[in-house]
């Protein structure tokens, strides 16, 4: 049980390793482009460069390059950005991180809920109805593009309804810091996680339904019947529970990717300050050190997820566990 | 009716049918099967594959809930029919009365919990007990299976252990609540050979060390004979034959019986340069034959076969064997026929079922009325009529008599004497 | 990994360069167990066996002509006892038996010396499997066939070989004629595989069965690899690895104390 943790903790090193340095590729050793003039900004004075020049090394030797990145990324963290007037970008994203994990993390708890309870009723009421109708509506959620839906849940609750006793309580758009008022927090977020959930509860809600219905016709729910157990203990203890390695393996990919910034349009669309709105300022104003720094940040986050859901595999699917 | 059952069969199947729909088509799946297990009686369920074995054993225990299944008939299971059980009846007595073990052990047990979790979770389904008293109970079955280090091993996870582990942790999961009837799917047919003989020798155990009465269903003629006390041979749905091993081994009565055991290669003996075969293959359910379903097989067809099924001789008495099957007079059957069968049988659609139990030998005729226009054809054998034939001297012991109607099922002679007598007159 | 040699007509082919060694693969033929699997669903029954020949050329270099492929088909279905209307099914259309002498007939397409049989007639039913071993047995004797027929049911491997070698653990512990081997085995695996064959005899006599299950690949016992589960085990057997030994004409054993009879 620790080897293989420990194995996967020294894999998820090597591509963490992988990552930056192809990451530090595609920005700053791409041939025929000079790193120096993208990171002092357009139109920037010949100091500026000069300066940018030393303070990055791109005057010395690749690897050189690439350490003083990662010095100014994970040890000094005084990478700034130039566009935006020295403004130190780790700092910056330390402040938009909690903002996303709000976020995503009230989002995923909907989800996970609502799908894992409509994927086990439509699986119990298979065939019937009562399937048909939450597979519709999995798929509704489905092609819902959620700025669309933000859109018009803001319009809804903002403007048209506001005043009515019905939304009255919607606070404006924007975000309440936990620290400062846990209620004002949880009020300014409770649209946005139902709005960014509404797609993922369509999807796994339909995955889980399908997985169950096939894990129902295995041998070992014949042999759970056989056993003389409750049709609901067979669904949850047999089937759910060995769906949910499947579930959990998908969730930890989704979840991670949102997390680094993946819930983008959901945080443009509700005034989110998150790490989605600010790579997507950081594009806007074409601020490479700020791009390179939410990139790698969200590779952190999907390749520590990934490491983390091999770990949650172990501890659920004890085929895995002997395999390693 | 007389018997000579000493006490009601533990199980007593009566027209089981069972039928899937299949675009619109219904498909007889088996078809009127009547069979019953005493107590501590192992009964051999032989069939091809697809001839509704697997069927048959879901079908009483409740397990199959395809949509558009059909299954009809009587299972008396101490004195409750289970076909008629509902859900929550059948669900209480499954695993506690009625326990079954299925052919792939690997496949069997749910992959993410050790097996002591799961052969604890059904004890603790059926009866009160803690946590550990389960544990305690489960270790003891384990090792009564001959696992070895029970305990550790109740702590491993199915896919850790070998085949032969596997499959005697399921039995052990089986008889945990010590069921009256054990249904073994093949237990054995994925297991190397050697592993194989283990198995068998623990499921002959059983039934002195458990009292179970075993139904197993299994495809291979070795395992039957050297297992069960009685057989049932399927094909295509339909039974064929049934009686006990010894009987049916000896003397198999129906074509079928008889090809199956003749084309199966010898150990011993010498070596033939063909074995001899039964051409072709067991039809599809959709395209069994309206009459014997063996008849495109068979090498004893003859007209009576093809209209309709072949009556079968529905329960005269316990362990009669009743090969569905009507041989043609004149022709060689594939053993031996009764040689009372020229004096009784003068008439084609009386048909001899011979029948030795014990040391007395008593002889039964099935009347096929169906052929006979409804009209019993042994109907005016008068009582005590008295026969010589060359295998002996033979009295009519008595009439069946076809419930209702006054006329003549069958009849049973005993023989009163033994040996080969001077030519019959 | 592999090592060793195997030597096909007095060459090592597990060394010969592959351009040598592709028309001798024309002279061997693989049949699997798997009837089902082993065909290609997509395809007609004419099409699967006409491949072959459609690709290699004939024993003195010329190319199969369509003529002369549809007339060794024909001639094929013939051998396995199909119709001729076979051809032009698909392998679903066919029971597990036919399914078998399909892959039976293209085996033998390219007129092979040695047929590989894998387990052949062990998913067939046993009324069909009787059919096969027959058909098995005939095509040897009209074609002068060499089979190696791998299987586990030892009446079937009675019935259709001169000569057994039976394995344990990736080793051979016995070679020898059929009827010595399973009559008069020295292994003590043979002889526990002998008694554990259930036979359809009723009151055979029965045998005490081997204890312990077969021992995982991966980590073989030291010594004889069958020392964990044999009834006549002694020390030495623990520690060294008895070699195959002639212990009479036409039979060796792996095994440091033989039973001899
Ligand atoms: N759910 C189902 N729907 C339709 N047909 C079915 C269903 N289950 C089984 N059958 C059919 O019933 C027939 C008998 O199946 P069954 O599994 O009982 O055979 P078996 O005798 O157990 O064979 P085997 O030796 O291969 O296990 C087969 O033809 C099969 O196709
Ligand atoms: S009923 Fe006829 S066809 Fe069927 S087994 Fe008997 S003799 Fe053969
Ligand atoms: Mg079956």
């Amino acid at each position: 049980m620790i080897m293989p943790l420990l194995r996967r903790l020294g894999q998820t090193v090597f591509v963490l390793f992988g990552i930056s340095a192809l990451v530090f590729a595609v920005f700053f050793a791409t041939p025929g482009a000079d790193p120096t003039a993208r990171i002092a900004g357009r139109n920037a004075a010949p100091q500026t460069m000069e300066k940018v020049r030393k303070e990055y090394g791109f005057d010395r030797p690749l690897p050189v390059q690439y350490a003083i990145m990662m010095k100014k990324l994970f040890i000094t963290r005084d990478l700034a950005s130039y566009a935006n007037r020295g403004e130190l970008v780790v700092p910056e994203i330390m402040r938009a991180a909690p903002v996303t994990l709000s976020l995503v993390s009230g989002a995923a708890v909907i989800w996970v809920v609502l799908s894992i309870g409509m994927g086990v009723v439509a699986a119990a009421c298979k065939g019937s109805w009562i399937d048909r109708t939450l597979m519709m509506a999995g798929l509704v959620g489905i092609s819902i593009p959620v700025f669309w839906l933000g859109q018009v849940v803001n319009l809804i609750t903002q403007n048209r309804y506001h005043d009515t006793w019905l939304f009255s309580w919607v606070p404006g758009l924007g975000y309440v810091p936990f620290t400062q008022s846990p209620c004002g927090w949880f009020l300014a977020l409770v649209i946005p996680w139902c709005v960014l959930a509404v797609m993922f509860v369509g999807i796994y809600s339909r995955i889980l339904r399908a997985d169950l219905v096939a894990i129902m016709g295995e041998d070992f729910i014949r042999t759970a019947r056989a056993k003389g157990l409750s049709p609901t203990r067979i669904l949850l203890r047999h089937g759910l529970r060995t769906a949910l390695i499947t579930f959990v393996s998908l969730f930890g990919m989704d979840f991670a990717q949102l997390v680094g910034g993946g819930a983008l349009l959901t945080e443009v669309v509700f005034g989110l300050p998150g790490v989605g709105r600010l790579t997507y300022q950081a594009l806007n104003s074409l601020d490479l050190p700020l791009i390179m720094a939410t990139v790698m940040y969200s590779a952190v986050f999907v390749v520590l997820a990934n490491a983390l859901v091999d770990a949650a595999y172990l501890f659920l699917d004890p085929r895995v566990r002997d395999a390693h | 009716m007389p018997t000579n059952t000493p006490s009601p069969p533990l199980l007593d199947v009566h027209d089981l049918c069972v039928s899937f729909t299949s675009r619109g088509q219904v498909i007889p799946i088996v078809e009127n099967l009547s069979f019953s297990i005493g107590e501590q009686e192992i009964l051999g369920l032989v069939g091809e594959s697809g001839s509704g074995k697997s069927v048959t054993a879901m079908a009483l225990m409740g397990l199959i809930d395809a949509p558009g299944v059909h299954v009809s008939g009587f299972a008396r299971f101490k004195g409750q029919d289970l076909l008629g059980l509902s859900g929550k009846q059948m669900r209480a007595l499954r695993g506690r009365e009625i326990a079954m073990i299925f052919q792939d052990p690997m496949t069997a047990f749910t992959p993410v919990y050790t097996i002591g979790w799961q052969i604890d979770e059904q004890l603790r389904a059926h009866q009160s007990l803690s946590r550990r008293q389960a544990r305690t109970r489960t270790v003891e079955l384990l090792g009564e299976m001959g696992v070895p280090d029970p305990a550790n091993t109740a702590n491993r996870y199915p896919h850790q252990l070998s085949g032969g582990l596997r499959q005697r942790a399921m039995i052990a999961m089986a008889l945990s609540c010590n069921p009256s009837l054990l249904i073994a799917d093949e237990p054995t047919t994925a297991l190397d050979v050697t592993v194989q003989a283990q198995i068998l020798d623990l499921m002959r155990r059983l039934r002195t060390t458990y009292g179970s009465s075993v139904l197993l269903i299994t495809h291979d003629m070795g395992v039957v004979a050297e297992t069960c006390d009685s057989t049932l041979v399927l094909y295509s749905g339909r039974a064929a034959e049934t009686g006990t091993t010894q009987d049916l081994f000896a003397h198999p009565q129906h074509p079928y019986t008889a090809a199956l055991l003749a084309s199966i290669p010898p150990m011993n003996g010498p070596r033939p340069t063909r074995l001899p075969a039964i051409p072709g293959a067991p039809p599809q359910p959709l395209e069994r034959p309206t009459g014997c379903a063996f008849a495109p097989r068979c090498t004893y067809t003859h007209a009576s076969c093809l209209p309709a099924p072949p009556p079968r001789f529905a329960r005269l008495a316990r362990r009669i064997r009743l090969p569905a099957c009507c041989p043609r007079k004149g022709i060689p059957s594939p053993s031996a026929f009764a040689p009372a069968q020229h004096l009784f049988c003068e008439k084609p659609h009386a048909v001899p079922f011979p029948h030795r139990a014990g040391g007395s030998s008593s002889l039964i005729f099935r009347c096929n009325a169906a052929f006979a226009g409804g009209k019993g054809c042994l109907q005016d054998l008068q009582p005590q009529t008295r026969a010589n034939t060359p295998g002996g001297r033979w009295r009519l012991l008595y009439r069946y008599a076809r419930r209702g109607a006054g006329s003549c099922r069958g009849i049973r002679l005993r023989q009163v004497h033994t040996g080969a007598l001077p030519a019959a007159a | 990994m592999s090592a060793g040699q195997i030597v096909f007509d007095g060459q090592d082919i597990t060394r010969l360069p592959e351009r040598i060694l592709r028309p001798l693969r024309q002279q061997m033929q693989m049949v699997f167990q798997d009837s089902y699997a082993s065909l290609n669903p997509r395809r007609r029954i004419g099409d699967l066996l006409a491949e072959p020949l459609r690709v290699h050329r004939t024993p003195d270099g010329r190319k199969h002509t369509p003529m002369t492929i549809a007339h060794r088909l024909e001639e094929l279905m013939e051998l396995v006892s199909l119709p001729r209307a076979a051809l032009e099914r698909y392998p679903h259309e066919f029971s597990g038996g036919q399914r078998q002498r399909i892959n039976i007939a293209r085996a033998l397409v390219l007129s092979p010396r040695l047929v590989v049989a894998d387990e052949p007639v062990s998913a067939l039913d046993v009324s069909v499997q009787a059919q096969i071993v027959n058909l098995f047995a005939d095509l040897q004797k009209s074609l002068g066939l060499t089979y190696v027929f791998i299987a586990h049911d030892l009446a079937v491997v009675r019935q259709i070989s001169t000569r057994v070698a039976v394995m344990y653990l990736g080793a051979i512990v016995e070679l020898g004629e059929t009827d010595t081997v399973l009559h008069n085995p020295a292994h003590p695996y043979t002889i526990a595989l002998t008694q554990a064959v259930p036979r359809p005899i009723v009151g055979a006599a029965r045998h005490a069965p081997l204890r312990g299950e077969i021992p995982s690949p991966v980590n073989k016992p030291s010594g004889c690899r069958f020392h964990t589960r044999c009834p006549a085990v002694q020390t030495r057997c623990q520690n060294e690895a008895p070699t195959l030994t002639q212990i009479a004409p036409n039979h060796r054993v792996a095994c440091h104390y033989p039973v001899l009879k």
